[in-house]
């Protein structure tokens, strides 16, 4: 199962103090604050480890289909690759640019190819967007394509050619748009696979 | 303290981390700060320190864990004030 999580590092600044008193001891532990704080650049580490915990919480309740909660702290991300929620573990990716980062995380024994796309988004309306882009993906018309949540708010992407449900994780931050999804290995349809 | 003024406390509360103006123009208990209001998760951190500040409370993080909507934050700020 995945999950994914993009900080727009321009929006992060403008939205958020994380010098706040009490801030950083809300999300995170006092090993991991250590590590943000002796990083050579702070500012980015708290925004590199936030975006680890989001994409393994999306993971992790994607797991479970539990109801949405809010315990950053309890998401262990003191290992700079395998995050971990109470006994389970997952694997994250972290890329870095200018002026973002994006996370994904999968469960530590996945084996399931994920794809991903990323893009600056140009107006509010991201979603048609986002699945112009994903049809283009899957070859299929984006009129076949429908993105819903389900009672817990975790998204799939359902494929009306071909009537499957399609884990996917969708996150948005500022200026940019991120996906990730996987294929049930069912999946017949050829896929193109994307580049962030 | 009476729901009403609690209810007007925390809107204003939540309201400079709002992206979706029309959802706290709606804001009711069923309000969801992700979902209707469009909050930065991030900034749900800030609306807990806010909350403890305004409200001279501390949120533990189980109590942080379910301030997703604004009956569970409503519910948390009252059982906190209740065993000050």
């Amino acid at each position: 199962m995945i999950g994914n999580d993009l900080v727009d590092l321009v929006a992060a600044k403008a939205q958020s103090n994380w010098k706040r008193s009490g801030w950083l001891s809300k999300i995170f532990t006092a090993q991991e604050q250590d590590q943000i704080l002796q990083a050579p650049s702070p500012d980015r580490m708290v925004w590199h480890q936030w975006s680890r915990k989001e994409a393994a919480y999306k993971a992790h309740q994607r797991v479970y289909n539990h109801v949405p909660t809010f315990n950053p702290i309890q998401i262990d991300t003191t290992d700079p690759t395998f995050v971990r929620v109470g006994t389970n573990v997952y694997k994250t990716t972290t890329t870095h640019h200018n002026n973002r980062i994006h996370s994904t995380a999968i469960i530590a024994t996945e084996t399931a190819a994920i794809s991903q796309l990323l893009f600056e988004r140009t107006d509010s309306d991201y979603k048609t967007i986002l699945l112009s882009k994903l049809a283009k993906a899957f070859t299929v018309e984006a009129s076949q394509l429908i993105l819903s949540k389900n009672k817990q708010e975790i998204p799939q992407l359902v494929c009306q050619t071909t009537n499957q449900f399609i884990p996917i994780s969708i996150s948005h931050h500022g200026a940019f748009v991120a996906c990730v999804w996987m294929l049930p290995k069912s999946f017949s349809k050829q896929v193109t696979p994307f580049e962030a | 303290m009476e729901k009403k003024l609690l209810l007007t406390k925390l809107k204003a509360i939540v309201a400079p981390y709002v992206q979706n103006p029309k959802g706290l123009e709606r804001l009711n208990e069923d309000t969801n700060f992700l979902r209707d209001l469009e909050i930065n998760s991030a900034n749900l951190v800030d609306v807990a320190l806010d909350v403890e500040d305004e409200f001279g409370i501390e949120i533990d993080n189980d109590s942080m864990e379910r301030m997703l909507t604004v009956k569970a934050s409503i519910e948390v700020i009252e059982a906190k004030l209740a065993a000050k």
